[in-house]
């Protein structure tokens, strides 16, 4: 046997196992993730109760959803939730990561203590967070009365239950932490001697340093929040239920309301399709606008 | 011999799919306990500290077990039965099971149980991939969409092949829900009316008399105005819950002065006609002049239990299944009377749920043998429900279940007298039409519209919906 057919006998063997060990995998993905995607695609343009065949309505279901004022309302509620989760969750997460990338004592429990929260169940959260928000007994209107301060109705009120949503949002934001903290331990220490040379002091060494290094994390931290935020609705959906008066509807709940409840697979597909260019718009605009303000060390 | 890393990978991966065959072959030598929630059942000997073996062996054998003309298959069958139920009642009915099947050797059974909320979703999802078991539980405002889309065996046929099956024992006024076309596709499970429900403790200490089935509507706001004290942890509410649009809001709340939600047929919305209209103005002010039933942020503040069960309000208006749960209870005494009445009378929906058949079902004589003894009266009074559809289970399980005598025979009358599904909200929409009307409701709670605002907008909003009522 000679040298090269020994060869092409191995390559073909280790292609053999590629393809073997790469197929669970594959077969997942096609029947799990690329096929409901397509037969979401088929579904948006169909009527299908789930115990009748499915009927083809053309764009009705497209009509609909652009005529219905709750879906409106609730892509409204959905951007809100987005905003506030994102805004709160990447400035309070960052400040933390600063707090725990001190060397301190118990510097290792410290930040045991802070992804402690990422593991708790969902519905202990939500529980845990209903006591939190509540208008009378909760910590926080009891943290505002102790200073004269009479708190909102959270998530009672409609005005008040989108903020409270986006307050329990931080609540599970270990992960992010420990991208930061990743993150912050990758800066170079030569930056920051430089800058103290330079006679920087902690606030101009933070903003012109740390800030600058770490803004690809922060805006991988920002897109991968707005997807999750926009597509969250389980904790709300055992929190509110959509209310008080589809003041939370957002529109993962009101997808799984019609999917799940109502069984209009079709307008429920119709509505993934929506939140599916929701998620690609304001991805795309994160985009377009971190090249003003995300800085890549090598280009 | 040495071993590359392909080689590990591969033997590993070999190791695990062998060490998966394995755990099967032991798992079918091994007996099969059928797993509830947090329990684990013995199929051979189902018993539970609710339930022990020894009493239902005893029941069963006490009980006399009724005939049906349709016979029992000649060779072993598998029937598929989906249930809701909680852990301590699943014993219950497998405990059920295996007495039935000591009563039909042929008939083996196969039981799922899903909790309520996931129910529908599941078995619709299992409708759509045409494998329904044989025999399903069903809420009362299902029924009719699985009827619509022929998904329901119709079970005349079987009762006729039935004399034993009293009909006349169930409710007719509560069947409504299970009939479309003269023909009959659910037997409910449990039928039950509303009631008023009275704290007495607080009535001793306002000095004020019971409610009795003299009370009108009327009396009932005064005192709950009365009743009204309090706030905070000391609140006492004079009535709960505030009514919202629900399936049986018209046959509790608006019926009694000549208001629908919505008319019979479910094809057009009247709330903001004017008898519905005033006494949803009634209730508003109730909520926001008096302060007399739970607001929203209030039903947060409870976690949404009823301030009733807890000792903090007078009065409750609620279905007679509630008083298990009362008669459990040692915070107060209470006590229950029939909904008070109207200008045009009284009136209480008879509601419930069903066991229904799947029309895809291959063992449907085998399906209806177990239905029959099931919902028979022997089966009620085994399975001790609080709430039984036959009338005549009411005193053996009340009694079991210590709940008084004296409000067993005023459910008993109230069923015989007047409890119907009129008014009763059951077509296709229902359950988006309570959605849609709900948060309106809801602003108009909090203050943010007026009542005829919010009784306008449910109009417009509703009337569309009622659309998928239209059934060919």
């Amino acid at each position: 046997m000679t040298a090269v057919s020994v060869r092409s006998t191995l390559a073909r063997r280790e292609a053999r196992r590629f393809h073997l060990f790469v197929s669970p995998w594959l077969v997942g993905f096609v029947l799990f993730s690329a096929g409901p995607i397509v037969a979401a695609v088929v579904l948006s343009f169909m009527e299908w109760n789930l115990l009748q065949s499915p009927r083809w309505v053309g764009f009705a279901n497209y009509v609909r959803m652009v005529n219905d004022p709750e879906f409106w309302e609730s892509i409204e509620n959905t951007v809100q939730f987005g905003v506030g989760a994102v805004a709160l969750g990447v400035t309070f997460t960052f400040a933390l990561a600063l707090l725990l990338n001190q060397p301190l004592r118990f510097q290792g429990l410290f930040r045991t203590v802070m992804y402690l929260p990422s593991v708790v169940s969902g519905l202990a959260t939500a529980l845990l967070w209903l006591n939190i928000l509540h208008p009378d007994y909760g910590l926080i209107n009891k943290m505002l009365a102790s200073v004269g301060i009479q708190g909102p109705g959270w998530l009672a009120s409609q005005e008040w239950a989108i903020p409270g949503l986006v307050l329990m949002s931080v609540w599970g934001a270990g992960n992010t932490i420990v991208i930061y903290l990743a993150g912050l331990q990758g800066i170079p220490k030569t930056l920051y001697e430089a800058a103290e040379i330079d006679g920087a002091g902690w606030w101009r060494r933070f903003w012109s340093v740390t800030v600058p290094m770490m803004s690809p994390v922060i805006f991988f931290n920002v897109v991968t929040g707005f997807i999750a935020a926009l597509q969250s609705y389980v904790l709300i959906l055992v929190m509110t239920e959509g209310g008080p008066g589809n003041a939370t509807m957002v529109l993962g709940l009101y997808i799984y309301r019609h999917a799940f409840v109502y069984f209009d697979m079709g307008y429920a597909a119709t509505l993934s399709w929506a939140m599916f260019v929701l998620v690609i718009v304001v991805t795309a605009i994160q985009f377009s606008l971190a090249r003003r303000w995300v800085h890549y060390e090598f280009k | 011999m040495e071993m590359n890393r392909r080689q590990m990978l591969a033997l590993a991966v070999a190791a695990a799919t062998l060490s998966a065959c394995g755990d099967s072959r032991q798992q079918k030598q091994a007996a099969a306990p059928v797993k509830s929630g947090a329990q684990v059942i013995d199929p051979n000997r189902p018993s539970s500290d609710d339930w022990p073996f020894e009493e239902a062996e005893q029941l069963n054998n006490s009980l006399t077990w009724p005939k049906t003309n349709v016979p029992d298959p000649a060779s072993k069958v598998t029937i598929t039965l989906a249930f809701t139920t909680d852990a301590v009642t699943e014993v219950r009915n497998a405990q059920f099971d295996f007495f039935f099947k000591k009563r039909h050797p042929n008939i083996e059974i196969k039981r799922e149980s899903a909790p309520f909320d996931q129910f529908l979703t599941k078995y619709m999802a299992q409708a759509a991939g045409g494998s329904l078991p044989d025999v399903l539980y069903n809420h009362y405002s299902w029924t009719q969409n699985l009827i619509a889309n022929k998904v329901l065996q119709p079970l005349d046929d079987f009762i006729a092949k039935t004399p034993e099956f009293d009909m006349d024992d169930i409710p007719q006024r509560g069947l409504g829900y299970f009939k479309r076309d003269g023909a009959l596709y659910g037997l409910p499970t449990d039928m039950a009316p509303k009631l008023l429900f009275y704290n007495k403790d607080l009535f001793d200490k306002a000095g004020l008399e019971y409610p009795d089935e003299t009370w009108t509507w009327d009396k009932v706001f005064e005192t709950a105005r009365k009743m009204t004290s309090g706030s905070g942890v000391e609140k006492i509410y004079g009535i709960s819950p505030m009514p919202k649009p629900s399936p049986d809001l018209s046959s509790v709340y608006l019926m009694p002065f000549g208001g629908r939600f919505l008319d019979a047929a479910e094809s057009k919305v009247m709330i903001a006609e004017p008898a519905a209209r005033d006494v949803m103005a009634r209730w508003l002010d109730l909520l926001q002049k008096d302060k007399a039933v739970p607001s929203l942020a209030e039903l947060q503040l409870l976690e949404k239990v009823d301030p009733f069960k807890s000792g903090h309000a007078a009065l409750f208006v609620n279905g007679a299944w509630v008083m298990l749960e009362l008669s459990k209870q040692k915070a107060f005494k209470w006590g229950s009377t029939q909904v008070p009445k109207g200008p045009e009378g009284r009136t209480t929906p008879a509601v419930g749920s069903a066991l229904v058949m799947a029309a895809s079902s291959k063992n449907k004589d085998a399906a209806w043998i177990y239905m029959h003894e099931y919902l028979s009266a022997s089966g009620y009074k085994f399975r001790r429900i609080a709430a039984p559809a036959r009338q005549s289970a009411w005193e053996d399980n009340a009694k079991a279940l210590g709940v008084p005598a004296e409000e067993a025979e005023l459910v008993k009358k109230i069923m015989a007298d007047y409890a119907s599904d009129d008014g009763v909200l059951r077509l296709p929409a229902n359950k988006k039409v309570v959605d849609t009307a709900v948060p309106i409701w809801e602003r108009a709670q909090l203050g943010k519209i007026s009542v005829d605002d919010a009784l306008k907008e449910m109009v417009d909003k509703v009337t569309p919906v009622l659309s998928e009522n239209k059934i060919a």
